[in-house]
């Protein structure tokens, strides 16, 4: 998936109406499915993707604005977070995301 | 009940590092701390050194707000503590606001109810601003909201909220007890939890200052039962 996903990423970039790198990747999002259908990690498809897991959480979510409606419903929220629960489980060690993240724990 | 409790208000100096001190010292249970001011970090100033598992999150950064929010709510998922009280700088309403939804859906991943407790300060822009955050901010998305009225401000928040502020907050709406000026200036030179300087055990007030702030405290106890449940 690596090398087809990231050149796939860089064709889409030329789309002049695929300007943002989150609208490439909501188009590349039957492919991530499939991805993760076929058991890929969020971890696995970041690293193809060569984008960091927030931008690509917020790409497929499409995180809407102030003035945006509410959920619709709420079997849509249990969706979501049945997902964001999953890749939580699949993330990398907590000890690892404070390194990497700029928060910092008291103490360290 | 765990909880994500977060101290929000867009104005600045409406007393939302004091509501967020006061819930910790009020909280059920040691609650983990998310102190995400960093012009004046006031609640980590106060409870760094004194055992709380707490963390210093640059909300507002050179690095996109939903980079932080979302490593902000990954770290949050792995901690023990059953409530965590985050505290926002002022600046930060209209973040929180945008990535609302995103929040709320995250705080049903990590099984945490999700809390918006709100400052209302003295004037009606900050009435107007808890009544958008209730419309379509984070409030909108809570569990559980409260709007806590400024005290130290007199009369004057209450005589702000109106009916329609009412209506439209759809939730807890408490008042938090004005500290007298000079007790408040003298607790805010001390960096240490209030309920030690208040029983004496941290150097800092007069015997009749411990007093009015520990009965200050003690008032303060209905907002908390409010926000906790």
């Amino acid at each position: 998936m690596h090398d087809d996903a990231r050149s796939r990423l860089l064709d889409l970039a030329a789309d002049p109406k695929l300007r943002t790198e989150r609208a490439r990747i909501r188009a590349l999002r039957p492919e991530i499915e499939a991805a993760r259908a076929a058991g890929r990690t969020w971890r696995e498809i970041e690293d193809a993707l060569g984008v960091a897991r927030s931008t690509l959480f917020a790409a497929l979510r499409g995180v809407r604005g102030k003035g945006a409606a509410p959920p619709a419903n709420v079997d849509k929220v249990e969706k979501v977070a049945e997902v964001v629960a999953a890749s939580f489980e699949e993330a990398q060690p907590l000890g690892e995301m404070v390194r990497k993240s700029k928060i910092k724990r008291w103490g360290e | 009940m765990r909880q994500i409790i977060f101290v929000h208000g867009e104005k600045g100096g409406v007393g939302k590092s004091t509501l967020a001190t006061v819930l910790v010292e009020l909280a059920p249970s040691r609650p983990a701390i998310a102190e995400c001011d960093r012009t004046a970090p006031d609640v980590a100033r106060r409870y760094r050194s004194s055992g709380y598992m707490g963390l210093d999150v640059p909300l507002l950064s050179n690095d996109a707000p939903i980079d932080i929010l979302t490593d902000l709510m990954g770290v949050l998922g792995d901690v023990s503590e059953d409530l965590i009280v985050v505290n926002l700088p002022s600046a930060a309403g209209l973040v929180v606001n945008q990535y609302a939804e995103l929040i709320s859906e995250v705080s049903v991943a990590i099984k945490r109810e999700l809390v918006v407790a709100y400052v209302v300060g003295a004037g009606a822009d900050s009435v107007r601003s808890a009544m958008d955050c209730a419309r379509d901010g984070l409030a909108n998305f809570a569990q559980r909201r409260v709007a806590i009225l400024n005290g130290y401000f007199g009369s004057e928040a209450r005589s702000r909220w109106t009916k329609e502020a009412d209506r439209v907050w759809r939730g807890t709406v408490g008042e938090m007890p004005g500290l007298p000026l000079r007790v408040s200036d003298h607790v805010r030179r001390v960096d240490a939890p209030l309920g030690a300087i208040a029983d004496g055990s941290v150097v800092g007030l007069q015997p009749l200052e411990r007093i009015i702030l520990r009965n200050w405290l003690r008032d303060c106890a209905p907002i908390a039962d409010a926000v906790y449940g």
